[in-house]
């Protein structure tokens, strides 16, 4: 006796779940495969839950779901080896309406997964799926390392490695300059340190993203977010980059926390957690196809991530959202080919996850050509404030000259024009 | 044919964590899973299910999240389910845990007719007591063999069951009369994974839940009410002192000289001897008149009149009890033809020996010796009773403290006396000596442990002229003995677990044929060779050698790691050896932070004198 579900989603993480609360509750017999030993345990991110994505599923989500701390605060720091700018950004009301809240995935995917097991769907865990089953050219199920189940529709929502698109042949491979490398520490802080380090509320939390300095000449970024009781510190930068700078990635992670701007917000913390992950960089071109003969694709496994907002997760929900709904109308017109699959699309372009992503395909190539946005910007403006706060008596003309010189130096005038064009256009156009 | 297995669900402490602060082990967000020894019994009874056909229930005693491991049971084959959770269970010690494993397989029994068999898994990863098995056993009044090894002969008409059991001393073929309860050990089998299918199959399937009032359970046997024993407290074990690390790199003699002359210096070599006999002044509590002190007794293991050292090592500690407690000490010896044993007891310091000689006790089996053990202490009175820590010895303690219902704790390695109450405080090692626990047993009597083997020293010998005997004609009939020892199978060769010196090789040997030089070290100084998993994969060397976390703990006198980087994976198997040496050549091995005495050096030029050194040594000795 085969057991032959409805739809069968591989990967409990935000898509996965998403899509399984969407089907089940339209009394679709949901199966969601995961690999690990609970949903959450293979998840990695910064990060930051925009709440907007979740709200569509659940009612008084920021009520009921484990959250850390809403952000109020939004700060960008510029470092070189021996400075840092910051930009801070508060905003009191972000305090009543908060878009964002810091989380922690082992804890926070385990409770979105029981949402799902709520509506109905069935979870299996420390099962991976294999590969998807094809006959005559439609997936019809699923060959995991247990045995094989299989559904009408499957949701290949198991993450930026995707075993199931790429062996559907949905893409091929993931170029290096297409996914990045992050990775990530939990470091343990009192609660109250916390607050009075970045002057915080209890439920109050902070979004430091961060550029520069040992992320020098890789095209990234690193990240400190603060959790009720600890910091989420890390950074990501494209694999390329990471292979050519030829440092392993810990070491230059060590670098990160040495560095005299962030050394002294973790050093009396407590390593918690060490993680690593691949994110999804690529942007609207690096997306794979997106639906065959039987499957869709959602999540991190269709590179659905908005590198330049750090967003992922709600890009998730969203796109699982989208296939549920795929997958509950395949089964009203009872034809599960490539031909209905195609309405995914539509609810995707439909949807700020196409639309963005479209939106900004630019950014990605754009960063990638101008790694000096990277080095050559945070240093250009150290020198050029670092002049200017010089106060030794000397003359203001000879301190405008020296500006002028710095920048030019650093970057021609023709280069420096281009790239604030380039930037516009990947931005607004 | 109806097994039915019962088991645990328990935090993963293979995946525990030490908090590096406080050094306290960090239990939340430790994962849940099915006891993996439970895994074992369960594969056990599936297969005798497969052959006899008939049912398989399983059952667990639990609170609500313990389903998901009923679940797993049942993908892997069971038929049917019960849950038993309840509140007021909270706290059971084994005791009050058989209790309600019992009225819970009473009832099951009701539904699906009596049992064949009843299956347990050796014992829990987290409790680590491996007594309640004994407990529902006793209770039935049926036979159980623990650390069972192979079923080899199941005969239902006749009605009668042929296992081998595993004992620190070699194999025991043993035949019991059915009804029988089993423990068994992992290397029984290797247990079944659930396909995709079965787990759907389980998911859905039924699982009946009872609570304590469906099962008609007595309020004060059950919980933390009908538990002699409770935690007093727990803490973290003890940091182990640093280490003096040589650094031999070109001055590879003098680091040969430097270290045989420290490892002779505290006796590294020898067996754990004390050299004199401490005496001990009574406590304050021990002339309180309102307190009355029964005596402090210990068992004496033996196989056919041939004494376990362990025994001793008890005695030295149930001397050193009484005296605190101003009371004497006794040794209970049980067996046939044993006299001698009387004498020995007391040259090992016993003011007393309890003695019982008959044909039915010539081979150890538990019900004669249980039977007779309770008849004892319910005679007596004794205030503690020590048992030796072994397979045997857990066997016995389990199954008499049943029938006796009075409080026992396994695996002791520390004991006192509380100065203000006089009672008994028990510590043993939790998850895997990653947390210490002090445990007592403040309303019953005898306060019972089993004692971990090669803990305490061996007490010297004394001249002792004022010693008494008891001698007591307890006879068990025939009749009530349901089980026969058809055959002893002793060891060949000394077991890795018991050996009182180990050499252990890792990967820097660089090939197998280097070994000869580890081997040859060995030889001198009488020592087991132990390995690495790595090395074990390379198949130098066989698993039977293998120590850490998926080989064996041992805890020698002296443990040598040669080679070996000391990764935490093995390290957590030899860190209990009272004395570790570490030879590497790399100063930052993280060996060197477990060991007391390193060399950092050329392992082949540093073993060749070792030898060389160690074999004058012992000629001038």
């Amino acid at each position: 006796m085969t057991e032959k579900f409805d739809v069968i989603i591989v990967g409990a993480g935000p898509a996965g779940i998403s899509a399984a609360i969407t089907t089940a509750r339209a009394k679709l017999n949901t199966l969601v495969i995961e690999r690990g030993n609970i949903p959450g345990e293979k998840n990695v991110f910064g990060g930051v839950i925009f709440r907007h994505a979740f709200e569509k599923l659940i009612q008084d989500f920021v009520k009921v779901a484990p959250l850390e701390r809403k952000v109020i605060e939004y700060q960008y720091w510029l470092l070189t080896d021996n400075s840092c700018i910051k930009l801070i950004y508060r905003d009191s009301n972000f305090k009543d309406k908060p878009s964002g809240y810091t989380a922690l995935r082992a804890k926070f995917d385990a409770w979105y997964a029981k949402m799902a097991e709520e509506a109905g769907a069935m979870i299996i865990t420390r099962t991976s799926a294999l590969k998807p089953i094809i006959k005559d050219r439609q997936v019809i199920g699923v060959e995991t390392d247990r045995g094989e189940v299989y559904a009408n529709i499957v949701i290949a929502a198991d993450g930026v490695n995707s075993l199931m698109a790429k062996h559907a042949g949905l893409y091929r491979r993931r170029k290096p300059n297409q996914v990045a490398l992050g990775v990530k520490e939990v470091i343990e802080l009192h609660r109250t340190k916390i607050e009075e380090i970045f002057q915080l509320g209890m439920d109050e939390g902070v979004a430091c993203l961060i550029f520069g300095g040992p992320l020098k000449g890789m095209t990234g970024g690193g990240f400190l977010y603060t959790n009720r009781d600890s910091l989420s510190l890390g950074f990501g930068a494209l694999l390329i980059d990471i292979a050519n700078k030829g440092k392993r990635p810990n070491k230059i992670l060590e670098e990160f926390k040495k560095h005299p701007s962030i050394h002294p917000y973790i050093k009396d913390g407590v390593l918690k957690e060490y993680s690593a992950h691949l994110i999804p960089e690529g942007g609207y071109d690096a997306i794979p196809q997106l639906y065959t003969n039987g499957m869709l694709v959602a999540g991190d496994a269709a590179m659905f991530v908005n590198a330049l907002e750090y967003r992922g997760t709600d890009y998730a929900v969203e796109s699982g959202i989208c296939a549920g709904k795929t997958a509950i109308y395949a089964h009203k017109v009872k034809d599960f080919s490539a031909n209905t699959l195609k309405y995914y699309r539509k609810l995707l372009e439909n949807s700020f996850v196409l639309r963005d992503l479209k939106k900004f395909r630019r950014i990605p190539h754009i960063i990638e050509k101008n790694k000096a946005l990277f080095d050559t910007y945070p240093e250009m403006l150290r020198d050029i404030l670092r002049i200017w706060h010089t106060v030794d008596g000397e003359l203001g003309e000879v301190k405008i000259k020296k500006i002028q010189r710095e920048i030019f130096s650093k970057r021609n005038p023709l280069m420096l024009i281009k790239d604030v064009v380039e930037l516009i256009r990947g931005v607004i156009f | 044919m109806h097994i039915v297995v019962c088991i645990k669900q328990v935090p993963d402490s293979t995946d525990m964590r030490i908090d590096p602060k406080t050094n306290n082990l960090i239990r939340e967000g430790v994962p849940s899973v099915t006891n993996p020894p439970d895994l074992h019994a369960t594969e056990e009874a599936l297969k005798i299910k497969e052959k006899f056909g008939g049912i398989v229930s399983v059952v667990t005693m639990g609170p609500l999240q313990a389903e998901s491991s009923l679940r797993e049971i049942l993908a892997m084959g069971a038929d049917y389910a019960y849950h038993v959770s309840d509140r007021a269970l909270a706290g059971s010690d084994t005791l009050a845990t058989s209790y309600t494993l019992w009225m819970a397989i009473k009832k099951i029994c009701e539904i699906h007719g009596p049992f064949t068999f009843i299956f347990f898994g050796r014992q829990a990863i987290d409790g680590e007591t491996g007594q309640t098995g004994l407990g529902v056993a006793a209770r039935f009044g049926i036979p159980i063999i623990t650390y069972t090894y192979s079923i080899d002969e199941i005969n239902l008409e006749k009605g009668y069951v042929i296992a081998t059991r595993k004992v620190y001393d070699g194999k025991e073929i043993v035949k019991a009369t059915i009804p029988t309860a089993f423990s068994i050990i992992e290397e029984a089998n290797k247990p079944r994974i659930p396909s995709i299918k079965d787990i759907i199959k389980a998911y859905k399937a039924k699982v009946i839940k009872w609570n304590k009032d469906d099962l008609k359970l007595e309020p004060d046997k059950i919980g933390l009410r009908g538990s002699p024993t409770f935690v007093k407290k727990v803490f973290p074990p003890p940091l182990r002192k640093k280490g003096q690390i040589f650094d031999g790199r070109g001055k590879e003699k003098e680091a040969v000289v430097w270290l045989i002359d420290n490892l002779l210096k505290i006796n590294a070599f020898g067996e754990k001897i004390a050299e004199k006999y401490e005496e001990v002044k009574p406590l304050p509590i021990a002339f309180d008149k309102t307190k009355q002190f029964g005596e402090v007794w210990s068992y004496v293991e033996h196989r056919y009149g041939k004494a376990n050292p362990v025994s001793w090592e008890l005695l030295g500690e149930s001397r050193r009890l009484s005296r605190l407690l101003n009371v004497k000490c006794a040794t209970v010896v049980i067996g046939y033809k044993v006299e001698h044993l009387i004498e020995e007891s007391a040259s090992y310091g016993a003011d007393k020996i309890y003695y019982i000689d008959d044909k039915i006790y010539e081979d150890y089996r538990t019900e004669p010796y249980s039977y007779a053990l309770t008849e004892l202490c319910l005679k007596y009175k004794p205030d503690i009773l020590l048992m030796p820590g072994t397979q045997n010895g857990r066997d016995l303690a389990g199954y008499a403290a049943t029938l006796i219902s009075t409080g026992l704790v396994a695996d002791v390695t520390q004991l006192d006396i509380d100065p203000t109450t006089g009672i008994l405080l028990a510590t043993r090692p939790d998850y895997g000596g990653n947390e210490m626990s002090t445990i007592i047993c403040p309303k019953h009597k005898p306060q019972m442990c089993t004692i971990r083997p090669k803990v305490f020293k061996i007490p010297p010998k004394i001249q002792n002229n004022n010693y008494e005997i008891i001698k007591e004609d307890i006879k068990v009939p025939e009749e009530k003995i349901h089980t026969e020892l058809l055959k002893f199978i002793p060891r060949e060769k000394i077991r890795l677990e018991e050996a009182n010196v180990i050499v252990s090789v890792g990967k820097g040997f660089g090939s197998p044929k280097n070994l000869y030089l580890a081997k040859e070290f060995a030889k001198i100084i009488n020592a087991e060779i132990g390995t690495t998993r790595a090395v074990v994969y390379s198949g130098w060397l066989p698993k039977e050698a293998q120590i850490g976390q998926t080989g064996l703990t041992v805890r020698p006198r002296l443990y040598f790691a040669i080679g070996i980087s000391g990764a935490i994976q093995h390290v957590v198997g030899m860190q209990g050896s009272d004395i570790i040496v570490a030879i590497n050549i790399d100063p930052e091995a993280p060996i060197f932070n477990v060991a007391d005495f390193g060399i950092i050096g050329d392992l082949f030029k540093i073993l060749p004198l070792l030898t060389e050194e160690l074999k004058n040594r012992i000629k001038t000795l």
